[in-house]
């Protein structure tokens, strides 16, 4: 939006302003009133002058004027017609069959002595080229005369009055000014004073005005480069390469305010940046889209339709000043959706986003409506443009949302490689977890093969052959000793120990599935017949147990021995009516866990102080085998054997 | 029980001095009464066939032939009839085989003479003996081979059913079950036999599935 009017058609477009900032009043009185508070200093500098003049300054606010009838060196005389005139004035050609046309401004001023000291003219705008004589003596020229005049439409021009070229009473400034015929020429007041007053005052501008203009439009320039590249990276990302085409767009259109001959033949050149503004609207409005994810088709056709008819209007010369200013308010109400756009698209995302992007757009509004307003004024009073400043800080909050938003995918992009680094850690441990499975799975094969073949051996060769011997035993017995009454002798005896041994084994083999109560289970269920007879009376207090990994089919034959053991002494030697079994764990899990088998009889109980029997001398034995150990308390009336053993396997095992 | 109909009993054994003593400890008994004796399978398929037995004792080491084709053999042509299975051990891999097959019951060969007419009354009252490995077992099967155990006419086990296996394969007898789940003791032991015809037909189907996969059927 910052746009030089004026010089096609400055009454027209003022007019077309002062529809524009009408209609758009409301909000950017509360815009320019912050934006008026922000930059007290600005403000200061500008007015500086008018206050704070030295005693010497002076303002020429006349002169005499005319317009020549042809190129000269030399000022017109009286016959060209000399009128007087208020500063700043704004001219044009009479005729526009020739390439140029000069202007001659007469400025007086009367000295009571000549100075000590040089003196200085300053003037903020002066179009487009000229000459300054002093009191008829040729000071200066302010750029090439020829065609391309240099671009000075925004140049302060700054020319010492050497004292020598002065005398005292009236003095006379004679200025020429030469402009292309197809534009306006126009001279701001021009100030006198003191070089030493007048001096800071100009280069304070020129740095404001034009310095810093160049730099910000090389950075953009910079950033716009940088953007296409990242976009090049990126093809698919095409809001990278809109940012890029404003970026650049506004570097272009910057180099009017500083460049003192543009790239191009000067008409072309006006074109160009007559025609820019709308066009970087027309990208602002495809980055939005795209920035937000969207498309609309339709939108954006209209959009680059209207850019392009008003561009070749303008190209073809055949842009009447009305449709100019039409074109213009066209553009000014679409920023204002393409503002609402990206406010909304920069709040989907975060607030800070959006209230960014707002002051952004809201700012350089206010700074466009700013400058439009002082043009519109036509005093060339000396104050300063704005939106160069605002344009640039515009690219630069959108650049670092989009830097930002490039890092924060980026860091994403990070995180996700470490999520899947640990995922294929995961996977790997996983792997390794199944195969270290597949190889148990095939160990517990192969032992279960091999368990299911001696089973069948014992089962089909000795466990057959033991249990034919003790039926026949017992048939002898029946028929040689009758009075026994079935009960087994001796040698039966000792076959069915051996059996209930062999018996043992193959539980021991059985498949419990690392359960301890299982395991107790089956000897109570081989035992069951047994104890039922002697009319005791087993109490099973057990508590369900996790599995436990010490439960291998060795230490599975220890436990059932101990229990047969504790069991066996109960039915034979205690008398005892009742046994409860109880099962425990204690201990935190880990290796300093353990479990606990406690039997406990009502029987007479065991005399400990005579050195244990054969029998209990085993169970400790297989106790430490286990790596636990056998505690019995023995009482009359009761008896405890308490087993205790820890739950993991042994390392070596 | 009807009492006055003693149980007719098929031994099928090729120790002959087991059978003998089978036959003197049915002798023993009123409530039994001996269908037949047979040495080997060839002979075991007659009786099979004459079909006069109501429970079938089967050893299933024969001298020409495997116990469990006959053990299918009597499920399929008389699945009124019980078949115990005669072991040395009462391992889970002969018994768990056997009741594929169709057994609902197993016998210790070492200690039968005591227990032959306890467990025949107990199976033909609906129960069925049963250990807590092959519980755990059972339990085992039921869960490895049917992952949606909703249905329970195709083998997976009732909630009550699981529950019984459960408690057995952790010790528990069936008397304590039946105070534990307020049943009578003659209802967990049917639950068993339920079970073991479960892992029949479940067994059953598994072998003609598998049979059609191979292209058999």
């Amino acid at each position: 939006m910052n746009r030089r009017p004026g010089i096609l058609h400055e009454v027209d477009l003022a007019r077309a302003l002062c529809a524009w900032t009408r209609a758009c009043a409301a909000p950017l009185a509360l815009v320019l009133a912050i934006f008026a508070a922000c930059l007290p200093a600005a403000r200061a500098a500008g007015q500086a002058p008018s206050t704070a003049s030295a005693p010497a300054t002076q303002t020429i606010g006349q002169a005499e004027f005319c317009i020549a009838p042809d190129l000269a060196d030399t000022m017109p005389d009286a016959s060209c017609g000399w009128k007087t005139v208020e500063l700043a004035k704004v001219w044009h050609a009479p005729r526009r069959d020739v390439p140029m046309v000069d202007a001659w401004f007469k400025l007086r001023f009367h000295l009571d002595a000549v100075p000590g000291q040089s003196l200085a003219l300053y003037t903020v705008a002066f179009n487009r080229s000229g000459r300054v004589f002093v009191n008829g003596n040729l000071l200066r020229e302010l750029g090439a005369m020829r065609d391309p005049l240099p671009l000075n439409w925004n140049r302060a021009q700054f020319i010492v009055l050497p004292a020598l070229m002065l005398h005292a009473g009236d003095n006379e400034i004679e200025i020429q000014q030469r402009i292309h015929s197809y534009e306006g020429g126009w001279l701001a007041p021009v100030r006198l004073g003191g070089e030493d007053e007048l001096r800071p005052i100009w280069q304070r501008r020129v740095f404001w005005q034009s310095d810093t203009v160049r730099l910000l439009g090389s950075c953009t320039f910079a950033i716009g480069v940088f953007m296409l590249g990242v976009w090049l990276g990126r093809r698919h990302d095409a809001m990278y390469f809109w940012f890029a085409c404003i970026a650049l767009s506004w570097s272009v259109q910057s180099l009017d305010s500083y460049a003192e001959m543009p790239p191009l033949p000067p008409l072309l050149w006006e074109r160009v940046v007559d025609s820019v503004p709308v066009l970087r609207g027309v990208l602002m409005l495809m980055f939005v889209l795209r920035y937000g994810g969207m498309r609309r088709p339709v939108v954006e056709r209209i959009a680059w339709g209207y850019f392009l008819l008003g561009a070749a209007a303008i190209f073809c010369g055949s842009m009447p000043p009305v449709g100019m200013d039409l074109w213009f308010l066209g553009f000014l109400l679409a920023s204002v959706y393409i503002l609402y756009l990206q406010v909304r698209v920069g709040l989907r995302r975060s607030r800070v986003e959006g209230v960014l992007l707002l002051s952004a757009g809201m700012l350089d509004m206010a700074l466009s409506a700013h400058d439009l307003v002082l043009f519109s004024e036509h005093t060339w009073a000396d104050r300063f443009y704005l939106a160069h400043f605002s344009a640039p800080l515009y690219l630069f909050v959108i650049g670092t949302i989009l830097v930002r938003r490039f890092t924060e995918s980026l860091s994403a992009h990070e995180n996700l490689a470490a999520v899947l680094e640990q995922r294929i850690d995961d996977k790997a441990a996983e792997l390794q977890r199944n195969y270290e499975q597949l190889v148990e799975a095939r160990r517990n094969e192969a032992l279960a093969l091999e368990r299911t073949r001696i089973m069948s051996e014992m089962h089909d060769g000795i466990g057959s052959q033991l249990t034919m011997a003790l039926s026949l035993v017992r048939q002898l017995d029946r028929e040689r000793n009758p009075e026994r009454g079935g009960e087994d002798g001796r040698v039966a005896t000792v076959l069915r120990e051996s059996i209930e041994d062999l018996q043992l084994i193959i539980d021991s083999l059985e498949p419990v599935e690392n359960d301890l109560l299982t395991v107790l289970g089956t000897l109570r269920y081989r035992l069951q017949d047994r104890l039922g007879k002697s009319g005791i009376d087993l109490q099973w207090n057990v508590v369900d147990l996790p599995p436990l990994p010490m439960l291998t089919p060795h230490s599975v034959l220890s436990i059932l021995r101990i229990v047969q053991e504790a069991f066996a002494n109960c039915l034979k030697h205690s008398g005892a009516d009742r046994i409860s079994v109880t099962t425990g764990l204690q201990g935190a899990p880990g290796v300093d866990e353990k479990a606990h088998i406690v039997i406990v009889d009502n029987g007479r109980g065991i005399d400990l102080s005579r050195g244990a029997g054969r029998g209990l001398e085993n169970m400790r034995r297989r106790a430490a085998a286990l790596g636990g150990q056998l505690k019995i308390l023995s009482q009359a009336g009761r008896t405890e054997v308490r087993l205790e053993f820890p739950t993991l396997r042994p390392a070596s095992a | 029980m009807p009492l006055q109909t003693p149980t007719r009993i098929l031994v099928v054994d090729d120790d002959d001095a087991f059978r003998e003593s089978v036959c003197a400890a049915i002798a023993r008994d009123d409530a039994m009464v001996l269908a037949a004796q047979v040495g080997n399978a060839e002979s075991a398929r007659e009786a099979i066939a004459a079909g006069q037995f109501d429970v079938a004792l089967v050893d299933l080491g024969l001298p020409d032939g495997n116990g469990i084709d006959l053990i299918r053999e009597i499920a399929r042509t008389r699945p009124d009839a019980d078949v115990m299975v005669v072991t040395v051990f009462g391992d889970e891999a002969h018994v768990l085989a056997s009741i594929e097959a169709g057994a609902t019951g197993y016998l210790l060969k070492r200690s039968l003479n005591d227990t032959l007419g306890a467990t025949v009354r107990e199976l033909r009252a609906g129960g069925s003996p049963i250990s807590p490995v092959i519980a755990r077992q059972l339990l085992h099967r039921f869960k490895k081979d049917s992952p949606t155990p909703a249905v329970v006419d195709d083998g997976g086990l009732s909630e009550r059913e699981r529950e019984v296996l459960l408690f057995i394969a952790k010790g528990f007898t069936v008397g304590e079950i039946a105070n534990m789940l307020h049943l009578s003791a003659h209802t967990v032991a049917t639950h068993v036999k339920h079970i073991y015809r479960k892992l029949a037909v479940h067994s059953r189907t598994e072998a003609v599935f598998e049979a059609g996969r191979m292209g058999l059927l």
